[in-house]
């Protein structure tokens, strides 16, 4: 198997993972499922970075990944069958050692699922008595910016890859952590309203861009529309904790367009 | 208070699944529709039969927002197994109906029907031998966040 196809199947995989660990009910083994799926993620950038390396480019193609799991148990199965199918494709080389190890270990603990039904996917599209237009608004806006999350995980990965300058590939790092933290957080509260999905597939078109500069400034206008968006939900949601919850991410989204000015001074 | 949710179903699982979405491989024609406003893109890719010029397949991809996400959907499910004729004749049907629609949803619709006609251009492009990118523009324009509290 070539490496972009091995880049694509492990691409994923990581998202099968980390939503599965949305999926779950919150405690020990989600919580071990989703330490999982970083590593997964640390691998799928590992590859892509011998691709560069190798002087091919990547992309972040793949299959669609429709997840519907019933229980712990059919969670588990399919993720250990993810796994053992990639497994004969692998070259042998110091990374995909490592990336063997680790996936052997994952193994060993998929052999031992959490006796839980999952509830993520049953559209039960209530949550904590809110009102119907504070529900409509909440769903429209977590689709979508679970998307956009998920959309900028890929972009700053695909640009910190591209990227010589260690300020700029380090603030791009910030920026992924910070994107991942807040698909979490969406993800989880879609898995609670039953709409919990793993985002359509990003078009090359957004992540091959041909100018970092024109990127940047248009990423600023987009994280001050999704402040205003947090700000509108924040006063709009008749629940105190979700209203203090989206106050939070818009004041984070205010850093956000500090770390890209930033970059955007360095060019 | 009202409870329960007003979204359509059928609308939240196209949400949630678009469908004919994807990237296809080895398609034979390609089109792009564009808001400059907005950044927002939609990507139609068609496999035709060359006999009978029907749209025997189609694929799509959006960066865009749900309404488009929705409207790609549905516009890609009609346009599966029409001629292309038939595709372009329903294309303008599109734009006389959605000029009616509110601006937001209006800009919407037709960067999707833009980058179907741009996918038909590049077709008969890639019939005579020559291959670029087809683009068209979208002209409803979608207001913004910012527009709309007057501070821009």
């Amino acid at each position: 198997m070539e490496m972009i196809e091995l880049l694509r199947r492990k691409h994923e995989i990581w998202l099968t993972f980390l939503f599965g660990s949305f999926a779950l009910p919150r405690g020990s083994k989600s919580e071990e499922l989703f330490d999982f799926a970083l590593i997964h993620f640390r691998h799928l950038k590992w590859i892509a970075q011998e691709i560069v390396a190798s002087g091919e480019d990547v992309d972040w193609n793949r299959n669609p990944i429709p997840l519907n799991f019933k229980d712990g148990t059919q969670l588990y199965e399919a993720l250990s069958h993810l796994l053992q199918s990639i497994r004969p494709h692998y070259p042998v080389s110091p990374l995909f050692q490592r990336i063997v190890g680790d996936e052997e270990y994952m193994l060993t603990r998929l052999h031992n699922p959490p006796q839980v039904p999952i509830s993520a996917f049953e559209r039960h599209l209530h949550f904590k008595g809110l009102d119907r237009k504070s529900l409509d608004n909440l769903i429209l806006f977590l689709v979508e910016e679970s998307y956009k999350e998920y959309e900028l995980i890929l972009t700053y990965t695909y640009s910190q890859l591209h990227s010589d300058d260690a300020t700029i590939a380090l603030i791009f790092e910030d920026l992924v952590q910070e994107s991942l933290y807040h698909l979490k957080s969406f993800a989880l509260l879609m898995a609670k309203l039953g709409i919990l999905s793993v985002p359509r597939v990003v078009m090359e078109q957004v992540y091959k861009f041909q100018d970092l500069k024109a990127f940047l400034l248009k990423g600023i206008e987009e994280e001050r529309a999704a402040k205003e968006q947090c700000k509108a939900l924040s006063q709009g949601i008749a629940d105190k904790e979700l209203a203090t919850f989206f106050e939070y991410i818009n004041q984070q989204e205010e850093y956000h367009i500090y770390l890209m000015e930033k970059v955007l001074q360095r060019l | 208070m009202e409870q329960g949710v007003s979204i359509d179903s059928r609308y939240l699982e196209l949400l949630l699944n678009p469908t004919n979405y994807g990237e296809m491989e080895g398609f034979d024609a390609k089109g792009y529709g564009k808001n400059q406003q907005t950044g927002e893109m939609v990507v139609i890719y068609l496999k035709i039969d060359p006999q009978n010029q029907q749209i025997t397949d189609i694929k799509w991809q959006t960066n865009g927002c749900g309404t488009t996400l929705v409207t790609g959907s549905l516009l890609s499910q009609e346009y599966k197994g029409k001629s292309i004729q038939e595709g372009i004749s329903f294309t303008n049907a599109i734009f006389d109906k959605i000029a009616h629609n509110p601006p937001p949803d209006a800009a919407c619709g037709e960067v999707v029907a833009r980058a179907f006609l741009a996918a038909v251009e590049d077709y008969k492009a890639r019939q005579a031998g020559e291959v670029k990118d087809h683009v068209h523009l979208v002209t409803l324009s979608c207001p913004q966040p910012e527009e709309e509290h007057g501070d821009d």
